[in-house]
């Protein structure tokens, strides 16, 4: 009797631990997708000593999932490095929302997007760290928009436009807190708007076509200085996969434009270009090059900027590449920085599609 | 010219009330020609010679979608580093899973090969948790997704609901009677050893026997010692042939053949319009077929 009742009890738990698993893993179905990119760096600089050698460059931990039957939600954190601190301490760990947004998935025709979110302007500031093309982000977005990329909060309103090819209307109303660009108001949003094309050649070759435009303008109380913030861009990109072996050949060759014109307690004027090319030599292996010239239209007595880069990548699947990169930075310094970089950079869990 | 007015008013018309169709693959997009006939305007995203695990994202296909009243797709995570960016960008809301224009094929069919909970790792390489995702392959799987796409046709365009079971029945009819005289052409028990597990589905409906794969685990491509092992195998087991599909590099097969010269490489299609004469499911069902039989 007594083993009756032992063996009745253990497999009375076992069973109800079993639902329990079951029931815990259909719940889980609820649970975001979780997605994070671990991004390992070696660098070693002719110039800049204090970041050389062995580092975790960033960490981005990415958060996506559908709300309710009318929105969906992505969160994105950056966690990295901080050079030299406020605090004194060195290379002290910050993390931060790269993006945290809700968009409409409901509405026909219409994406309402509000939240934290990198700013729809240009082509490469709404790449996340994993997915830029270079180990770096470009000299001319650093020139532009700091060292991270421009995320503010805002709303954003987008949709196609009714033409015969794939054109995209994005507008956009942001707080302006990048200091970079702007001045601190807590009054006056900056207006972002963006059009952008892609055109088949084909079914192998594709061109992409963009314009990009950010006005901002506030008048501080008390003061008859008015800042000024105008910003211009456009983007040109060809790309090309044979329908036939595209697993083992690709080449992209993209071009974007940036020009500031700021007004007021800060004047700048500059603008730049970025153009780079990537063949894609075999099935696990790509090549890279890029020319960045910063010094269009610039105030006078600001230096040009010359940026050569080369890189080369193994990339054995979707979830991780090794990449090795050369760049020789000409700002106008006595020596030019020549540095050498590599990168492991790998993704685990969730890993939504990267955009074309 | 009333007449020529009034056909300009209803040639537009005409036009509009076809269903637009839009397909990830051209095995679905055969099948709903085949049952949407002159009533439906077909376009398959990813083309025949291509590997639908590695499309882009390409705005043009949100393009296409954005203007689709349909939307046809496999599923099974075969098309997830693509196709939920396009949907989405086509701010399309009856595409989305669930809604009237989308079809998942995935979820109206048995799924093979779906992995146990504790192989649920990418280091198994390219696992699909819900289980193989190539399961038009399979006539018999394509049929179970002809009768879900009838529905769904019907219930966006109920006028022609009839004509649509009509076309359906057909085809049910005509492809069992093919797979009943293709039976006949195969001999019993014959073994093959493929690149990936892509043909699983065909070679269950035909009861053809793939010993193994040319790739130790899905999406990574042959290593040496697997490939040692694999003629051991090929040898002991007097397998014949060795199937290739064409997206798929045959240069490890080929040193397979310089071992074992008696063995025959088949570069086969394994998508509608995958070569020329390929022009429709059946076409590429009897393809296949022939490949083996030769």
């Amino acid at each position: 009797m007594k083993t009756m009742i032992f063996i009745l009890s253990v497999l009375l738990t076992t069973q109800t631990f079993a639902q329990g698993l079951s029931q815990s893993s259909r719940g889980n179905k609820f649970n975001p997708d979780i997605g994070v990119n671990v991004l390992s760096l070696f660098k070693n600089s002719a110039v800049d000593s204090e970041e050389d050698g062995l580092s975790l460059q960033e960490v981005e931990l990415q958060f996506s999932s559908d709300v309710d039957a009318y929105f969906r939600a992505e969160v994105m954190l950056g966690l990295h490095q901080e050079h030299g601190t406020e605090s004194g301490h060195q290379h002290e760990y910050k993390i931060e929302p790269e993006e945290a947004f809700i968009e409409t998935i409901s509405i026909p025709g219409l994406t309402v997007k509000v939240g934290k979110f990198y700013v729809g302007f240009g082509k490469y500031n709404a790449f996340h760290s994993h997915a830029l093309p270079f180990i770096y982000k470009g000299k001319l977005q650093e020139t532009m928009f700091g060292e991270e990329n421009l995320s503010e909060s805002g709303i954003s309103f987008s949709s196609l436009v009714p033409l015969g090819w794939f054109s995209e209307v994005t507008a956009q109303i942001v707080q302006p807190t990048n200091d970079t660009l702007f001045v601190d108001s807590h009054h006056q949003p900056a207006y972002v708007l963006k059009w952008k094309n892609l055109w088949e050649l084909g079914d192998s070759s594709t061109l992409e076509w963009g314009a990009s435009g950010l006005l901002f303008s506030a008048h501080d109380h008390g003061s008859s200085v008015e800042d000024k913030t105008n910003l211009l861009g456009t983007d040109l990109t060809f790309k090309w996969r044979p329908t036939e072996g595209g697993k083992k050949a690709s080449f992209i060759w993209s071009n974007e434009f940036i020009h500031i014109d700021r007004a007021g307690s800060n004047t700048t004027k500059n603008g730049g270009l970025t153009s780079f090319m990537r063949y894609q030599f075999a099935e696990r292996w790509h090549a890279g090059a890029q020319y960045e010239y910063i010094g269009f239209g610039k105030n006078e007595g600001t230096k040009d900027t010359n940026t050569y880069t080369g890189l080369l990548a193994y990339v054995p699947t979707e979830f991780s590449q090794i990449r090795g990169q050369y760049d020789s930075i000409h700002d106008g310094s006595k020596k030019p920085e020549k540095r050498v970089s590599l990168q492991f950079n790998i993704s685990i869990g969730a890993h939504p599609a990267h955009q074309y | 010219m009333k007449f020529l007015i009034l056909l300009f008013v209803l040639l537009p018309t005409l036009a509009f009330s076809k269903v637009k169709v839009i397909t990830t693959t051209t095995n679905l997009a055969s099948l709903a020609r085949a049952i949407g006939q002159d009533m439906v305007e077909v376009e398959s995203l990813c083309k025949g010679h291509q590997d639908p695990h590695f499309l882009e994202a390409k705005p043009s296909y949100t393009f296409k979608l954005s203007r689709a009243d349909l939307l046809i797709s496999v599923g099974a995570d075969l098309e997830i580093g693509w196709l939920p960016l396009i949907i989405r960008g086509s701010r399309n809301p009856k595409l989305r899973e669930g809604g009237n224009g989308s079809l998942i094929a995935a979820k109206h069919v048995q799924m093979l090969e779906v992995p146990k909970e504790d192989e649920l790792s990418r280091s198994e390489g390219d696992v699909h948790p819900e289980g193989n995702p190539h399961l038009m392959l399979g006539p018999s799987r394509a049929i179970a997704v002809g009768k879900a796409l009838v529905a769904k046709l019907s219930a966006i365009d109920s006028e022609n609901a009839a004509r649509y079971n009509e076309n359906f029945l057909r085809f049910e009819k005509d492809l069992t009677k093919l797979i009943e005289d293709l039976k006949k052409k195969l001999p019993k028990g014959l073994k093959v050893i493929s690149y990936h597990e892509t043909l699983t589905y065909f070679y269950h409906d035909f009861g053809i026997n793939n010993v193994d794969v040319l790739e130790p685990k899905p999406g990574i491509p042959p290593s040496a010692s697997h490939i040692l092992s694999l003629i051991k195998k090929i040898k002991a087991e007097g397998i014949k042939y060795i199937v290739v599909e064409n997206y798929f590099d045959d240069t490890v097969a080929k040193r397979i053949k310089k071992e074992i010269p008696e063995v025959k490489i088949l570069r086969v299609p394994v998508a509608v319009e995958g070569t020329k004469e390929v022009k429709g499911l059946f076409d590429l069902y009897k393809h296949l077929i022939k490949g083996l039989t030769n």
